[in-house]
């Protein structure tokens, strides 16, 4: 049943099956996921490519400085899979809210749990922080 | 037939005309199909342009961290290391001799790591094609009377291997190929996919599983009703005490109507080297 389970897992993740991403696993190295950052900014640039698509952000600090923020997600096969591989969906310049594993080190690099959209579409990939509520613990 | 033929005229009759017939007269053997996509592709993608809120994550109930309690990123926290035990629990390992022993381990242990233990990098995180036999069995497969296409979604690679169980070319047999040199040969209802000409620079397995340049991989397929059965067998006369049987792979015929193979995109990594802890590959 366990194996099942993380099957599905990996199935959900679109990372079984031919996708190079089957053997690059090193999330939890890099990205301290028992931390979650939210963070608002203007999408500047895509790179759609393996083992992960990136995202970078312009953000805004609290001081009205501007740092940017490069974040990465499962890869492109993961993506399409989940119906999120129209190049539509992101747009250059829009402002998108992101909720990120930080990385480790104290860099400007996340893991991505979730995208708000614009428009005020949620699409969750991974374990964001509960709408309006707490940070998981 | 002819009553005035005498039955011993008769044998050798029918013996001399069949000395007579040119082999190419009799019907060809008729081979097993192995068309088709085999575990692979896709067909009926919904986009998600149009919904106000997707959850495109459906692994929230994962029984192991919800028993536990764990919420957010840490019901990730054995993701990795659960992907290691499926790669490193395999049934079948390769033999390799005492001398290369050590060298393997270095390479499990530092696969992920960069800097200074860059030579014993995995060779996919610095964005080398897999090779075969890491490559697996084919996505699809197109067979033709004298030839069979294997075509991978993984870094959309394909062989085109000739079936007629022809000799390896002498000069391309000790090339320095991702892929190697095929050919193939019916044997029976299996079709048998010798390989040579290979790079080094390959593993056979997320384990740190290197190779020579020596090395053979003789692949068999077959297929049982609408399963195809593959199975690779790695001799590396250099390394290994013995040939290594790969774990025999099944793969289901995939007949969704407007099925097609999906593309690979290029791979580049930025991890490696980057992990706070380099030995962490769960």
């Amino acid at each position: 049943m366990r194996k099942f389970a993380l099957l599905v897992s990996m199935v959900a993740f679109g990372l079984l099956g031919s996708a190079a991403t089957q053997a690059h696993h090193a999330v939890q190295a890099q990205f301290d996921v028992t931390k979650n950052v939210i963070l608002v900014g203007v999408l500047k640039k895509i790179d759609w490519q393996n083992p992960h698509a990136w995202f970078h952000f312009d953000v805004k600090n609290p001081g009205g400085s501007m740092t940017v923020w490069s974040v990465e997600t499962i890869g492109p096969n993961g993506l399409r899979r989940l119906g999120l591989s129209d190049r539509r969906l992101f747009v250059i310049g829009e402002t998108y809210k992101i909720d990120v594993n930080p990385d480790r080190s104290g860099k400007t690099l996340g893991f991505v749990n979730s995208f708000t959209f614009p428009d005020g579409k949620f699409i969750k990939v991974g374990f964001p922080e509960e709408e309006g509520g707490e940070p998981p613990k | 037939m002819n009553r005035s033929v005498p039955k011993f005229g008769l044998a050798a009759m029918a013996a001399a005309l069949c000395a007579m017939l040119p082999t190419s007269s009799f019907p060809q053997q008729t081979r097993p199909d192995l068309n088709g996509i085999w575990g692979g592709g896709v067909a009926k993608l919904t986009p998600t342009t149009c919904q106000k809120t997707v959850n495109a994550f459906a692994n929230e109930s994962v029984e192991r961290f919800a028993a536990g309690g764990a919420k957010g990123g840490l019901k990730w926290i054995t993701f990795e290391q659960d992907c290691s035990i499926q790669n490193r629990g395999r049934v079948s390992k390769p033999m390799y001799k005492p001398q290369y022993w050590e060298q393997v381990r270095l390479r499990d242990y530092y696969a992920n790591a960069g800097g200074k233990w860059i030579e014993y990098a995995d060779p996919e995180w610095q964005n080398l094609p897999r090779g075969v036999p890491r490559l697996g069995p084919p996505n699809k497969i197109v067979q033709t009377a004298d030839e069979v296409i294997f075509l991978y979604e993984n870094q959309n690679q394909f062989r085109a291997i000739p079936t007629d169980c022809r000799e390896h070319d002498p000069v391309l047999k000790y090339d320095q190929t991702f892929l190697g040199i095929a050919v193939g040969c019916w044997e029976g209802n299996t079709l048998v996919v010798t390989s040579m000409g290979f790079t080094d620079r390959t593993w056979l397995h997320w384990s740190g599983y290197y190779h020579s340049n020596e090395m053979v991989v003789t692949e068999r397929l077959r297929r049982e009703g609408d399963t195809l059965i593959y199975q690779a067998i790695v001799d590396d006369p250099v390394m290994f005490l013995e040939p290594w049987n790969m774990d025999e792979i099944r793969l289901n015929l995939n007949k969704t109507p407007g099925l097609q193979l999906m593309q690979d995109i290029p791979y580049n990594d930025k991890s490696l080297g980057n992990l706070v802890d380099p030995n962490y590959r769960g």
